[in-house]
């Protein structure tokens, strides 16, 4: 049939105002739905999203500045690199800005720790901030997990030892 | 049926499909689309990044932050447009807010926040006062589904009729929850010197207890308890003549000139106010002026031999009480009048707050014309999400000399089709 020329005419003539019909109406559902939905108005039926952050931002920042410190001339960080553990004043600055500052944002808890990876017990309770929250998912009656909103950083201090700064969240 | 007419009925049968099809695809769009998804919080904490990024970085302020060349062009130094959309006439009535403000770090404060020694804002300031607004929890739901229901077994709601006035007879906001946590009393809400209204929704760390949310009776205007309970109030006690109870159950107003001078044979007090009532603490020092000169007792308002702080010190303080009166009332449909809206000295005859100076008549006329507006505002009340969504953080920071401080980032979105002035 492709062969004879007579023949592709109807099918032709079928098939272009097929195509310009099904555009037509591609065009208009699309225009339709711009127009019907195009307010980017809130109402009260607007939803939210949550946003499963990672990192935060005003955390590290306070968290450098608080390394940066210094006590008798000796900042914070190399303190801490050296003894390996909180004295009386970066102990309570650390409890100070973290738990001030961010335990309304981190219902789950908030810990800054020594973490061995050498160790079996690799957090460590410290005085200041007793024992780190548990971190992740949680799961609910019907078996649906909740991811909670951590914030989990690891700072390197030296081959055995690092900072741990955990900031946990309420379930999302 | 002849072919053509076969092929006729496969053609309607294919646009059939094919209108059926596009159906489905508005359908969907309008599913997911129709009610759009708000991102105004996750905005704001972009918003927030960038200036924290912009004020400081590698741990210290960065030197230009404190110039007044910086002030001029905070949103051009720091990247920010807020004139990028031009819809429901945005453009001429600013969308966001920002504000930043530079604390000595202090460690003596509950929320590290000593002496401030920045602050810039820059767009409308207008949304501030909305979102705080938007952090006071709704009123308890009337409706009768299973869920309120619930909700109603576990936290039953109590019919608030009154709103109680308070001044805190100190002159910070820390010291007064100090001292309200420390004394096992709480409150509902404390509006600072310049505005900020501190509630249950973000309590300082060490005393949460101090604030309780609205559906919950606070521990502010009591009688006391044990020895120290005061007498209850009756026809033939209290202050200035033999009828200290007015008809509508409070002290008479005219007792406040006198209280100070009450023997403490005569205290007495009315029981059950904190029962329906919400109790409001304002920053300031009161009758403590009494034994204070200068500062914020400077202009104190004497009467019978005691001094009160002049509420014209805090305009900010004024305007939020205003604003968060005339909100609750509207929400519990409280009457705005003097039988309703009270002093703490109208309940206990010792207490003289909030002192002789409170503009009662200019303040309830205020209240009646926002409670207006705010009824004019359609979904200001209503429909909660036409509020705007702000977040407010706090990091820690150095100078380049070493000074500790903590920075505070404000920004607040609104971006509704309704807009606020």
């Amino acid at each position: 049939m492709l062969h004879n020329k007579k023949a592709q005419i109807p099918e032709t003539l079928t098939w272009v105002p097929a195509a310009l019909i099904i555009v037509l109406i591609l065009a208009v559902t699309i225009i339709a739905t711009i127009v019907l939905f195009r307010t980017s108005s809130f109402s009260r039926d607007s939803r939210t999203i949550n946003v499963h952050y990672s990192s935060d931002l005003f955390a590290e920042k306070s968290l450098a500045s608080y390394f940066l410190t210094t006590d008798n001339g000796e900042t914070v960080y190399s303190e801490l690199n050296s003894a390996g553990d909180f004295n009386n004043f970066n102990g309570n600055l650390a409890k100070n800005i973290f738990t001030l500052l961010y335990h309304s944002e981190y219902p789950g808890g908030v810990y800054l720790g020594f973490y061995n990876p050498n160790s079996l017990l690799t957090i460590e309770n410290n005085q200041y901030f007793g024992s780190a929250p548990s971190l992740g998912a949680q799961s609910g009656l019907t078996g649906t997990v909740y991811i909670r909103q951590d914030i989990n950083e690891l700072i390197y201090l030296d081959k055995n030892k690092f900072l741990h700064l955990i900031l946990a969240g309420g379930f999302l | 049926m002849n072919k053509r007419a076969v092929k006729t009925v496969l053609s309607l049968f294919w646009f059939l499909l094919l209108f059926i099809v596009a159906f489905a695809v508005v359908y969907i769009v309008s599913i997911f689309y129709g009610s759009p998804y708000d991102v105004r919080q996750i905005e704001a904490h972009t918003m927030s990044d960038q200036i924290a990024d912009c004020v400081a970085s590698q741990g210290y302020i960065n030197s230009s932050v404190f110039t007044q060349d910086f002030r001029n062009n905070f949103l051009a130094d720091c990247h920010l447009n807020f004139n990028t959309e031009d819809i429901y006439d945005w453009k001429n009535s600013t969308q966001y807010y920002t504000e930043v403000k530079i604390y000595m770090y202090d460690p003596n404060s509950f929320n590290l926040l000593g002496q401030q020694v920045f602050n810039v804002s820059e767009g409308n300031i207008n949304l501030k006062l909305a979102w705080q607004l938007s952090l006071v929890p709704k009123a308890p739901s009337q409706g009768s589904s299973l869920a309120s229901s619930i909700t109603s077994i576990f936290s039953p709601s109590r019919k608030v009729n009154t709103i109680v006035i308070h001044t805190t007879e100190g002159s910070t906001a820390a010291g007064a929850i100090e001292t309200i946590s420390n004394r096992a009393l709480s409150v509902h809400y404390m509006i600072d010197r310049n505005g900020d209204i501190y509630s249950s929704e973000n309590p300082p760390a060490q005393f949460a207890d101090a604030f309780v949310p609205e559906k919950t009776v606070a521990s502010h205007a009591g009688c006391g308890e044990g020895s120290s309970q005061l007498p209850y109030c009756t026809l033939s006690s209290g202050c200035i003549d033999s009828s200290p109870v007015s008809s509508n159950g409070i002290l008479d107003t005219k007792c406040q000139q006198l209280t100070g001078s009450i023997p403490k044979s005569q205290w007495c007090c009315i029981p059950g106010f904190n029962t329906n009532s919400i109790g409001i603490e304002l920053v300031n020092l009161g009758e403590q002026c009494t034994n204070i000169n200068g500062g914020f007792c400077a202009n104190a308002v004497s009467l019978g031999g005691y001094k009160w702080e002049n509420f014209s010190n805090s305009p900010d303080q004024m305007n939020s009480l205003v604003n968060l009166v005339a909100n609750i009332a509207l929400r519990y449909n409280i009457p705005v009048d003097r039988s309703h809206i009270i002093g703490h000295y109208q309940i206990t005859t010792y207490k003289t707050d909030p002192g002789p100076d409170f503009p009662w008549d200019k303040f309830l006329s205020a209240v009646k014309v926002r409670e207006a507006e705010m009824t004019q505002q359609t979904g200001v009340i209503a429909a909660d999400t036409h509020l705007p969504q702000g977040v407010l953080r706090s990091f820690y920071a150095l100078d380049n000399n070493g000074e500790k401080y903590i920075v505070q980032v404000l920004t607040i979105v609104r971006k509704t089709e309704k807009n606020v002035a």
